[in-house]
């Protein structure tokens, strides 16, 4: 809770002190005459005093009011309704899929333990890692694949290191080496004793993925042109939007802690208690 | 040492030296327009092409190179010092100042880092000139980029404070500042080095994601996420590829600093 209060009142307070901050466009209106001018100013009055911006905010957002975007002059809680709606379809393809390929590439090669494919699997990754996400989600744009793809692409890579090194690490404990000399078949090595003994970390993985697909889908979601939170994000900083940044931040953190909170809670259930 | 470690240090210091020699070695002046060549091909004069501006396309290449491959280590060396400082401080210390700092760590890390990072460059002035824009953006990394190092560090600093050589010279009487100095910090040196080149990989992609959305390097400064930004004009790329080369230097920098890193450090 403290996280997120404090990742809330970070992010206004970044917002806060940004040069430009304030300024509104329909005051260099030549036809505006001083009075609305000053109209204008005192219509951002309340977003000036830090404390007073981030108290009221927090109120408000207790009683289910988010406020208004400045940006987009919409209310937030409606264009939160409306661009998670585009972005949670383009991750509940990704996030899947990615882990999918990873699984079953990741299970392999450790499991296989042939020369050549590792070295090609690794090569396949390595490229794709130094492929920056901004460049995967211009190729996806340009040639017509969605967003989905695109974060597929940019998933895969780190999460496939992660989880071959977890299961790599894994294949290499006392138990397992005395499993495989005593003549267990790889199947059965890796259902009985590798994937139980990494699970833990996987999981832990699969909740750190979610944080990530969300950092991805900034670029990807403004390069593709796809109305999500991503694009929604890179357009409220560029309009130095702080009501509306502020909430995405919150919602950003508490979407991380309760992946984390759901992580441990697995992790907890699936641990046998020692006596 | 590995043959792959070897290939990196080979390609990456001949890279270094390249750049670093950008001006010697590149035909023209990375913000001259050819104005009679725009969008020329490949040639004796413009080894690979020109841009729509008519800007020689290699010598940016060059000059783009040195700013990245200067800068990102310059932003890895400052992130690695707050880590290793804060990291330190929270691991020896303990107590309230380890919950303090250790809570600040995981606040960086509950909000994705290029979400942060757009929210943070978006909120700092864009129309400035490209020295302080390169500047303000590695800085901006270095800064934002400590946390997870700092996590890293803090475990180690944890692990070595209860090892038994520690706990053998704080009983000879050896001075708390002392056993940092002497004992310690010279144990992380490893931790270090590896976070020290995980991070620099980690900022050219970041220089070059935010460039490519406007929020990085500004023209005519070139920086490789710059000159990725050309790559937007999709179509014509099968029949140019030349223009490809940012993007190859770029992933054969990434590979070589990925690959400098042992197969140890890339399992912890």
């Amino acid at each position: 809770m403290l996280i997120v209060l404090g990742g809330g009142i970070l992010c206004a307070t970044l917002v806060r002190f940004s040069p430009g901050f304030g300024i509104d466009e329909r005051e260099l209106d030549s036809r505006l005459n001083s009075a609305s001018i000053a109209a204008i100013r005192d219509s951002h009055s309340s977003n000036r005093s830090l404390p007073k911006f981030y108290a009221k905010y927090l109120r408000d957002m207790l009683r289910g009011q988010l406020g208004m975007s400045e940006t987009f002059q919409r209310p937030i809680s409606e264009l939160m309704r409306e661009r998670s709606k585009v972005s949670l379809r383009s991750l509940v393809l990704a996030l899947p899929g990615a882990w999918v390929l990873v699984l079953a590439g990741a299970i392999l090669i450790t499991a296989v333990r042939n020369r050549g494919l590792d070295v090609f699997s690794s090569l396949l990754v390595g490229a794709l890692m130094a492929t920056p996400a901004a460049m995967v989600a211009l190729w996806a744009a340009g040639t017509g694949r969605g967003t989905g793809i695109a974060l597929v692409l940019i998933l895969v890579p780190v999460l496939y290191r992660y989880t071959r090194n977890i299961l790599e690490r894994n294949f290499r404990r006392m138990h397992v080496m005395a499993a495989r000399a005593r003549g267990i078949g790889t199947p059965s090595l890796l259902i009985w004793h590798v994937l139980p003994t990494a699970a833990p970390q996987l999981i832990g993985l699969v909740a750190i993925s979610i944080s990530m697909a969300f950092g991805a889908l900034i670029p990807v979601e403004f390069i593709c042109d796809s109305p999500g939170i991503g694009q929604l994000a890179l357009q409220a900083a560029l309009g130095r939007d702080l009501p509306l940044l502020v909430t995405l931040t919150m919602v950003v953190t508490v979407v991380t802690f309760l992946a984390n909170t759901a992580a441990d809670a697995v992790n907890d259930v699936m641990t046998p208690v020692s006596a | 040492m590995r043959v792959d470690r070897k290939i990196a240090w080979f390609v990456l210091l001949g890279l270094v030296t390249v750049c670093m020699c950008a001006q010697l070695l590149a035909p023209a002046n990375y913000a001259k327009q050819f104005r009679e060549a725009p969008n020329a091909s490949p040639s004796k004069h413009f080894l690979l092409g020109t841009d729509d501006l008519g800007r020689d396309r290699f010598s940016r290449l060059l000059y783009g190179g040195r700013v990245s491959l200067l800068l990102a280590p310059a932003a890895a060396l400052l992130s690695t010092c707050l880590a290793a400082g804060l990291g330190t401080i929270a691991g020896y210390a303990g107590g309230m100042l380890a919950r303090i700092i250790m809570g600040t760590v995981d606040l960086f890390l509950s909000l994705p880092w290029f979400f942060l990072l757009i929210t943070v460059r978006a909120t700092l002035p864009l129309d400035v000139s490209p020295m302080t824009s390169v500047t303000v953006t590695f800085a901006l990394l270095g800064f934002l980029g400590w946390a997870a190092s700092a996590r890293v560090v803090y475990a180690g600093v944890r692990a070595l404070r209860t090892s038994d050589f520690i706990t053998t010279a704080r009983a000879c009487g050896c001075l708390r500042w002392r056993t940092l100095a002497v004992h310690i910090m010279p144990n992380l040196k490893p931790i270090l080095w590896a976070q020290f080149l995980v991070s620099i990989p980690a900022f050219i992609l970041a220089e070059a994601n935010l460039t490519m959305l406007g929020l990085g390097v500004a023209e005519p400064l070139p920086s490789w996420g710059s000159l990725l930004r050309e790559l937007e004009n999709y179509d014509n790329l099968s029949s140019q590829p030349w223009r490809l080369a940012p993007l190859v230097l770029l992933m054969l920098v990434v590979w070589g600093f990925q690959a400098l890193l042992s197969h140890d450090e890339v399992m912890a």
